[in-house]
């Protein structure tokens, strides 16, 4: 039986799936991320979501 | 998770040296207050976690298993202190002994050592709320709602929910932080275009209708459209090493920052204001600014917290609990303070941005004041715009805040006197300088035009991408809380419904239509019940402690189920179930079997009758239990193991130990006369005390039998049924032969019975009394389903006589 959390990620990651914010990329280091068994700081998924490419004008 | 087959327990506590044998069944521990039951309970805790929660809550600060764990006499000498544990781990089907001292309460033996096992443990040790006790029930319905919202999302282990949504939170903020600076730095450099190219708005038509008449007048092709790449000045020559100047844009500059001056010291006042009043309020509370200052810090050791170890100090504490409540006290003081510091950082925040926006005005002042402004004036300019550069960039912190106290007044801006006096020195000067010449003018215009338009673009691009990243971080965000609410409304939409359902059967009888709802909110978790027809109210409102305990104990099963499912096969519920009322207490039972019939329960009361009918109700077996007497220090707790009373009685009498087996033949009585007074409907003299005793109990019991089978004969012949007719007359038969046995005794039963005279007996005397109440209570006992006798229904005219199992079933209703 998945733990609440376990639960909320899957369905969490499910959302984000059906998004065209983040692509596919992005989604499967968040979950890396979050799923890890180590203390995850903010500023990890600030450097996750941050675009490292120059953005079209 | 685990089953429990035995408990060896060995200077612990209370308890000298104690084995019992739950052989993975359910398990009751009987006995009066201060028996020595807890000191079982506080061995499991200890034996499977390393930690005893009695030991760690509220009150207990000085109080640690190293020092208290052992028993009193061996606390200096802490390994004697010894738990061992035989599990068994129902999803591998494996079973280990785990063995524990108090020297070192984290560190264990475990035979076989496996990593299955260990992983077992592991788990088992994440969950300290498989210990029940009356306490934790309370704590979730007499709680505020926020409190039961605690209580609840740490049982069901939400801190992952909550710290996960804490970070997801935090990124979105520093994302939308990282936006709002873009968007001000795209402000400062629109700004700026726009005063060089003198235009109201930055369309595409209204630079170009500046630009092109620049280009016209140097001979270069008109721009007709405005793109990304587009150059403004291409075919312009460069000019070098020098710096451009554009007289028309220069003292467009000159006058952008002479336009500030005069109204400079309203800039930021209303955030300066309040900057020094929350300053003030901090300085002269030093222990509020001390928590404010410290308030990150302490945040971040909690989520730091894995161990007794303190994550910011090293120091080591004698278990997570305390420690992660010695922090969690910090921060509640801190509310005050959090508001403060929000304060803090958002009026900061704002001043900041002001001062990022001078030194966009004044930063291309100072390229004209190198060149031609006053002695000084462009190093005064530079120092200036060095401050406020300064102010902006170390205003991110309560301590950098406090710390630049001084320079947060009405004067923050900082203004060189002799500035305003310069600017009008240096324009004097742009102005006296004569009109470039219409190409000269054009050329510049257009580099300048460039420049600005370069950074624009540069900041422009920033800001897009930092909009789409805080877009991202938001959404990240916004997925999480939706995840989260539907999951969570999801569990406690099943936990409500649980609860109802566990309620209502416990107390079919009068609460039949019982309802609960649940209701979460940000932070909160509102409990409502349903009292009768009469509404919806708090828990506490109308319902009485019994009905709270049993509520409390409904949610606590309820909330387990969700948590562990198929793997909640094991928890102790520390005298939780005394207040269930007698009325009750088969359901309860029947809800135990019926819901949880995988799960080993070990269940201590204080009231022996209710132990029996544990057993009665088959919820434990007829072995399953063990009852307390008494305690001291010296011995620990004296008790008795169930289900072999007669065999006891008997070893007592082959010790020659007449006393110990008269104590246990008087114990065993008693309970049996009050359970068949009630299981018989027998009608004892009324006692308002309710204190009945062997003798107020016994003679009605025996009389009752005695209507029931006359009652069973009489319903017998009115049907004409001779098998039952039959029936009757050998089980009465058998009456007679062991009243007979028992009148033959009475002068010495009477001694007992009446008289009280158990410890006066011979051991010939008890020996015969012994054998005259076993036959005696054989009447009234099923052997094969080891159940007493008791009619049925319990209120109103009984219908039959009978066992668990139908082997004895008169039918007492008449035609």
């Amino acid at each position: 039986m998945a733990t609440v959390q376990e639960q909320i990620l899957m369905s969490f990651f499910g959302k984000l799936a059906d998004t065209d914010e983040l692509d596919e990329e992005t989604i499967t280091a968040l979950r890396s991320l979050l799923q890890s068994d180590k203390k995850v700081k903010a500023e990890e998924v600030v450097a996750l979501l941050k675009e490292n490419t120059e953005g079209a004008e | 998770m685990i089953k429990i087959e035995s408990i060896t327990i060995r200077e612990f506590r209370g308890i000298r040296d104690l084995t019992v044998n739950p052989t993975r069944k359910n398990f009751v521990i009987s006995g009066p207050n201060g028996s020595g039951k807890s000191g079982v309970v506080d061995a499991i805790q200890f034996g499977l976690t390393g930690d005893i929660s009695r030991l760690s809550g509220k009150g207990t600060a000085g109080i640690s298993v190293l020092r208290h764990g052992p028993h009193v006499d061996k606390r200096d000498d802490p390994e004697a202190a010894e738990v061992s544990l035989t599990l068994y781990v129902p999803g591998i089907t494996e079973k280990a002994v785990l063995t524990r001292n108090a020297r070192s309460p984290k560190n264990f033996t475990l035979t076989p050592d496996t990593p299955k096992l260990r992983a077992a443990l592991e788990e088992i040790s994440l969950h300290p709320e498989l210990t029940l006790s009356r306490r934790e029930i309370i704590k979730y319905i007499l709680v505020e709602a926020g409190e039961r919202s605690k209580e609840i999302q740490a049982l069901l282990k939400l801190d992952d929910v909550g710290q996960t949504r804490a970070i997801l939170q935090t990124a979105k903020n520093k994302l939308s932080t990282t936006q709002s600076s873009a968007q001000r730095e795209l402000s400062n450099a629109a700004d700026a275009l726009r005063r060089h190219l003198d235009v109201k708005k930055l369309s595409k038509e209204d630079i170009l209708a500046v630009v092109n008449p620049s280009r016209k007048a140097l001979g270069l092709a008109t721009i007709e459209d405005l793109t990304s790449d587009t150059l403004l000045n291409a075919g312009v020559l460069e000019s070098g090493a020098q710096p451009v100047f554009n007289k028309q844009s220069a003292l467009r500059d000159l006058n952008a920052l002479s336009e500030l001056l005069p109204d400079s010291a309203e800039l930021g006042r209303s955030q300066t204001f309040a900057l020094q009043k929350d300053i003030a309020a901090l300085e002269s509370d030093p222990a509020l600014l001390q928590v404010v200052t410290r308030r990150a810090f302490v945040e971040r050791g909690l989520s730091l917290v894995d161990g007794p170890v303190c994550p910011l100090c090293d120091s080591e504490w004698d278990d997570l609990e305390h420690l992660k409540r010695h922090l969690q006290t910090k921060l509640a003081k801190s509310k005050e303070a959090e508001a403060i510091q929000d304060r803090l950082l958002t009026n900061a925040g704002q001043l900041a941005s002001h001062a990022r926006t001078i030194v966009s005005l004044l930063n291309p002042v100072l390229v004209l004041a190198k060149a031609d402004g006053p002695s000084g004036f462009a190093e005064e300019l530079t120092a200036w715009s060095a401050a406020l550069q300064d102010l902006a960039s170390h205003l991110g912190s309560v301590e950098e805040i406090v710390a630049r106290k001084e320079s947060l007044t009405s004067g923050w801006v900082g203004v060189p006197p002799s500035t305003a006096e310069a600017i009008a020195t240096l324009e004097g000067v742009v102005k006296a300088k004569p009109d470039q010449s219409g190409t000269v003018a054009a050329q510049t215009f257009l580099t300048l035009a460039q420049d600005r338009l370069n950074s624009w673009r540069t900041a422009r691009r920033a800001e897009k991408r930092a909009t789409r990243d805080a877009a991202r971080g938001q959404k990240v965000y916004s997925a999480y809380c939706e995840a989260m609410e539907e999951q969570l409304q999801s569990l406690y939409a099943a936990v409500e419904s649980d609860f109802s359902t566990f309620y209502r059967e416990i107390n079919a009888d009068d609460e039949g239509a019982f309802k609960a709802k649940l209701e979460p909110s940000e932070g909160k978790l509102d409990l409502k019940v349903a009292f009768y027809d009469k509404g919806m109210f708090p828990p506490a409102a109308y319902h009485s402690e019994g009905h709270l305990d049993g509520m409390g104990v409904c949610l606590y099963l309820a909330l387990m189920k969700r948590l562990l499912g198929e793997r909640f096969t094991f928890a102790v519920l520390d005298d939780v179930v005394m207040s269930v009322d007698q009325g009750h207490r088969k359901q309860f039972c029947a809800l135990l079997k019926k819901h949880f019939a995988k799960t080993q329960f070990i269940i201590t009361t204080h009231d022996k009758v209710w132990a029996k009918q544990m057993q009665t109700e088959h919820l434990v077996d007829s072995n399953g239990g063990i009852v307390f007497h008494s305690w001291s220090v010296q011995t620990g707790p004296v008790f008795e193991r169930l289900g072999d009373v007669w065999h006891q009685i008997d070893e007592d009498l082959v010790k020659n130990d007449v006393n110990a087996a008269a104590g246990r033949l008087r114990r065993h009585l008693e309970y049996v006369s009050a359970e068949l007074a009630d299981s018989l409907g027998a009608k004892p003299s009324f006692r308002g005390d309710f204190s009945y005793e062997l003798g107020d109990l016994l003679p009605p019991v025996i009389g009752r039998h005695g209507e029931l089978l006359r009652e069973a004969a009489k319903t017998a012949q009115g049907w004409k049924d001779k098998d039952a007719e039959e029936r009757v007359e050998a089980l009465k038969k058998e009456r007679l032969d062991a009243l007979d046995k028992y009148g033959g005794e009475s002068w010495v039963i009477n001694k007992a019975v009446h008289f009280n005279e158990w410890e006066n007996f011979s051991k010939p005397e008890l020996q015969a009394v012994v054998d005259a109440f076993r036959t005696l209570l054989g009447l009234f006992w099923c052997p094969k389903c080891e159940s007493w006798l008791y009619v049925t229904p319990r209120k109103g005219q009984p219908e039959s006589l009978r066992c668990r199992c139908a082997t004895v079933n008169l039918n007492l209703k008449g035609k």
